[in-house]
């Protein structure tokens, strides 16, 4: 008997605690009325047995999650809004990360390329703890609150099958973290260019020649068309035509410009004085290089991929 | 090979099965362990796992009314239908007579390929 009582105690132990009595009265009678029925077929019953017995049952944990099975924090009708929701501003905050570590390394703050990696990331995972916490605990909240009113997938009540876009390819739709780091990358352009503007009086010198300036800087309208363009495919999450032209274009227009620059030489304007002496004057001339072929092949994959996708549309 | 993907379309379809042979089974008063050997007798296998708390969970639904009785030395807690399990077995018997016979007619037809 003994071990029958250790294992409801521990049943109870995992039980909530407004059911634990109940729950645990009624397992200890079901137990008992089990070996009773052991007893009257075989006259007794050992403590062998009625361990084999509590086995067979289960481990107290696995019992007491029969009786009371978890609640999520988020129920399956939320679940679809809450990780929109989770993206859209973990996106958002990536965004203001990258800008907000660029406006401090070209305001003067020394770092490494690996450090300015390292300071979005750090800035981008301090912001995102907290909106992650919030976020989880609004949903957990509203599921809570929720649970009997309805079981209708939230955000699913005003829709027409009228309205539904065209059924696409599955290229068409478009993932909101490519979303996010186009416009990651189009805003640390933007500041890269324009930043010594923004800060007139900090002395703060562009860290590109002045050619190299010139430019990037006629070609900012197109870094704004493409940062809309980004802003409208928020909305719009899906390819067409015409937003498959414009971005011919825009990867041209990066194309081009890519492979100008890259015929200037130097394109950045190095102070030496400020330069660490392991890092020599040739080597970020090279690496500027190498990001500038980068650029140049992702925009001519982009032309390629979306005339593909055009053709085929 | 295919005893993992047979285990659980045997569970899912067995899990509404279960309810409906524990409403049933529950036109007479039955407690935890009663009501077990009664199922078993019947040909219905379910384990005290399963059992238990769903008795509990159809209780607090509202379907079985549940009382403390005192009996051979011992407290146990019988249950039995409500007036709303009442009403809730005869529709879900009805549910049940249509859907076996028209799934019936359908499993024999594709057997019947079968063999030809």
């Amino acid at each position: 008997m003994d071990m029958v009582e250790r294992y409801i105690a521990a049943v109870q132990r995992e039980l909530p605690e407004k059911k634990r009595d109940d729950i645990s009265r009624e397992l200890k009678a079901n137990i008992l009325d089990q070996i009773d029925a052991l007893e009257s077929q075989q006259g007794s019953v050992s403590d062998a047995e009625v361990a084999e017995l509590l086995k067979v049952m289960g481990h107290p944990r696995k019992v007491a999650l029969q009786f009371c099975p978890p609640t999520p924090l988020v129920t399956a009708q939320l679940m679809p809004l809450y990780l929109h929701t989770l993206y859209m501003v973990l996106g958002v905050l990536f965004v203001i990360s990258t800008v907000e570590i660029t406006g401090r390394w070209l305001g003067g703050a020394e770092m490494s390329l690996l450090l300015f990696m390292k300071g979005i990331a750090s800035d981008f995972l301090a912001s995102g703890y907290f909106a992650f916490t919030t976020i989880t605990i609004g949903f957990a909240v509203m599921s809570r609150s929720r649970k009997k009113e309805t079981a209708e997938v939230a955000g699913t009540c005003k829709w027409s099958p009228e309205k539904l876009p065209a059924a696409g390819k599955s290229w068409q739709h478009i993932s909101l973290q490519n979303i996010f780091s186009d416009l990651a990358t189009l805003l640390f352009l933007v500041m890269l260019i324009w930043y010594p503007l923004w800060q007139p009086d900090s002395g703060t010198q562009s860290i590109f020649t002045e050619q190299a300036l010139t430019i990037l800087r006629w070609f900012t309208p197109v870094i704004a068309i493409a940062m809309a363009h980004s802003l409208w495919q928020l909305r719009t999450r899906l390819w067409t035509r015409n937003m498959l032209m414009l971005n011919i274009a825009v990867s041209a227009a990066f194309l081009l410009v890519s492979v100008g620059l890259l015929m200037l030489s130097p394109v950045l304007q190095i102070n030496v004085e400020v330069l660490r002496e392991e890092l020599g004057i040739a080597i970020i001339e090279r690496s500027a290089q190498t990001v500038l072929v980068a650029a140049a092949l992702i925009a001519t994959y982009e032309i390629v991929r979306d005339a593909r996708r055009l053709i085929r549309s | 090979m295919a005893t993992a993907p047979l285990d659980k379309l045997k569970l899912e379809l067995r899990r509404g099965v279960l309810v409906l042979a524990v409403l049933a089974s529950l036109r007479e008063p039955h407690y935890g362990y009663s009501l077990r050997k009664q199922l078993q007798g019947a040909g219905v296998d379910i384990d005290e796992g399963t059992l238990y708390p769903l008795i509990r969970r159809l209780a607090d639904q509202g379907l079985l009314d549940s009382e403390w009785k005192q009996g051979e030395g011992r407290e146990r807690r019988y249950y039995q239908l409500s007036t709303l399990g009442v009403e809730l077995l005869e529709q879900l018997t009805q549910e049940w007579t249509s859907l076996n016979s028209a799934i019936g007619p359908l499993l024999l037809r594709n057997t019947n390929e079968e063999q030809h």
